[in-house]
């Protein structure tokens, strides 16, 4: 009745020697190409990303610089059809079924506030510059439920740095797609005040392991997975990561966030995940790994602690949650 | 209209949970479906169960042209449904100890005290479990007018669920709004139909 999905080698066996043994790099390789080619069965609609000039050549020489050791991947299926993507319904299973309603071409980029080159930008002129990397993280949500997911991508702070921001923004802030007069199918209802908003205090988001997500499993991301260019931060729960962006402005305070703004008691500023600290209504001391069917311990800042933690020394993580 | 068609209805659920199971529909995070689905259906039954006083009151036998429809003979679907409602209720709750909690009554305990939607799901849940127990005819008459009292408590398991389900809810209160007039307007019907 349960039937697990985490992804399996789908390389058949038949027919190999000792010496077709495969370096794993190849292997995640020929995974990622197997996973793309499978692509159409599972009819998710694809950004416009995909056919930009180059995407295909970065894609495949994206190198992998960041993996969970010893946890396995989710499956293609997992990532893309479990999502919680408000603008697109607030079902689990609704950005996946109304992911084409998402238009992602054009798509550009507008970069406001204390910096040297705001302005807008083509998605095409963000993503030139940067070569791709793959990242393996984990991702919390705040719901108690996880994966782990091979994004493609860049570091944010390399995209940041190139707008200039002035000394004086201590904070970036960010929005989501959303238009009044042509809303997505779940921004029809007031669920969220439109545009969803999420923020980072600059050290944050100057962190290394802060990375602007592109793709996933070597292939541009599906709409439902926040298409075109979405945010990763591994050690936050997961609705820090804010899809589809539109926005981007630098600040001096602290910016609204949108679950912040919907109930603060609940949702902080920071919401780095803390097993320690748990959410009003429920714990989040244990989370459920997608495949897995019991609850495994939760880490601190998702087990990010080492490289994150001083981002937070001396203050007081269960007042600042 | 009688007994069978009312063991049908409360089988339905499982059946459709079942298919949806073999079929493998069941989506990236079976165990929050079977939670989330059985929890669903508790509370469906539980108000189908709720309706039919109303609707044996409320219409008897009602005339449609020249069909007729007896009402008065859905009456045993009120204890059928009743009992199938805990059965999905005793299955959530099972899923929930099992898959949640790893089998460790610590956790139910600390879950029972620290969280308020807890809380008031499993209160409902142990008032349901009695009145299950009490439901067959031989309590029935051992009770006698007791019976029919401590029976009148499925209307304040009924608001402990709903309650359940609204501290459930992060943003999306669409579906809870539902239920909820669906509630309200069963027991707003028997107060003014039924006040003697």
């Amino acid at each position: 009745m349960f039937t697990p999905k985490i992804t399996k080698s789908r390389i058949p066996s038949k027919g190999l020697s000792e010496n077709d043994v495969t370096p794993e790099s190849s292997y995640l390789k020929r995974r990622h190409f197997l996973m793309a080619a499978t692509l159409p069965l599972f009819g998710s609609a694809h950004s416009a990303s995909a056919r930009l000039p180059g995407f295909d050549a970065k894609a495949s020489l994206a190198k992998t610089t960041h993996r969970v050791a010893d946890e396995k991947l989710n499956s293609f299926e997992d990532i893309t059809q479990y999502n919680n993507f408000y603008e697109l319904g607030t079902a689990k299973t609704d950005p996946y079924k109304n992911a084409a309603a998402l238009s992602t071409e054009p798509w550009s980029v507008t970069v406001e506030g204390l910096c040297a080159k705001p302005g807008k930008y083509a998605l095409e002129d963000i993503i030139k510059p940067h070569a791709f990397e793959e990242r393996i993280y984990r991702l919390r949500c705040v719901e108690a439920w996880s994966m782990v997911v091979p994004w493609l991508g860049f570091s944010l702070a390399d995209l940041l740095k190139r707008f200039e921001p002035a000394s004086q923004a201590k904070y970036v802030a960010f929005e989501t797609l959303y238009d009044p007069k042509d809303p997505l199918p779940g921004q029809s209802r007031p669920v969220i005040d439109w545009p969803y908003r999420e923020g980072l205090r600059m050290d944050e988001a100057m962190h290394s392991l802060s990375f602007m997500a592109v793709g996933l499993y070597g292939k541009a991301l599906p709409n439902q997975n926040g298409a075109p260019l979405r945010l990763v931060v591994p050690w936050k729960y997961g609705f820090k990561s804010i899809k589809s962006i539109v926005k981007i402005r630098f600040v001096e305070s602290m910016p609204k966030t949108s679950w912040n703004m919907l109930q603060s008691s609940e949702y902080g500023f920071y919401s780095n995940v803390n097993p320690d600290v748990s959410h009003p209504r429920w714990s989040q001391s244990r989370e459920r790994r997608l495949g897995e069917l019991f609850k495994r311990p939760t880490l601190m800042f998702n087990g990010y602690e080492k490289e994150v933690a001083g981002l937070y020394k001396g203050m007081d993580l269960k007042k600042y949650f | 209209m009688n007994r069978l068609t009312g063991h049908v209805l409360g089988l339905l659920p499982a059946l459709y949970l079942l298919v949806t199971g073999f079929v493998g529909g069941l989506g990236a995070n079976p165990i929050e479906w079977l939670t989330r689905n059985t929890g669903t259906w508790a509370f469906i039954l539980l108000l189908a169960s709720l309706a039919v006083t109303p609707l044996v009151k409320g219409f008897g036998k009602a005339h449609y042209g020249a069909a007729v429809i007896n009402f008065k003979k859905i009456m045993p679907w009120r204890r059928l449904l009743g009992l199938y409602a805990f059965f999905y209720a005793l299955t959530h709750f099972c899923v929930y100890l099992i898959f949640d909690l790893s089998f460790d009554f610590s956790f139910l305990w600390a879950d029972i005290q620290d969280r308020p939607y807890i809380t008031v799901g499993f209160l409902a849940f142990i008032i349901l479990l009695g009145l299950a127990l009490t439901s067959s005819n031989f309590s029935r008459k051992k009770l006698g007018r007791n019976w029919l009292r401590i029976h009148k408590s499925v209307y304040v398991a009924d608001a402990l669920v709903l309650l359940h389900f609204f501290w459930l809810v992060k943003a999306d209160f669409y579906r809870f709004w539902w239920y909820a007039a669906v509630y309200i307007g069963l027991m707003v019907f028997r107060f003014f139909a039924f006040k003697h």
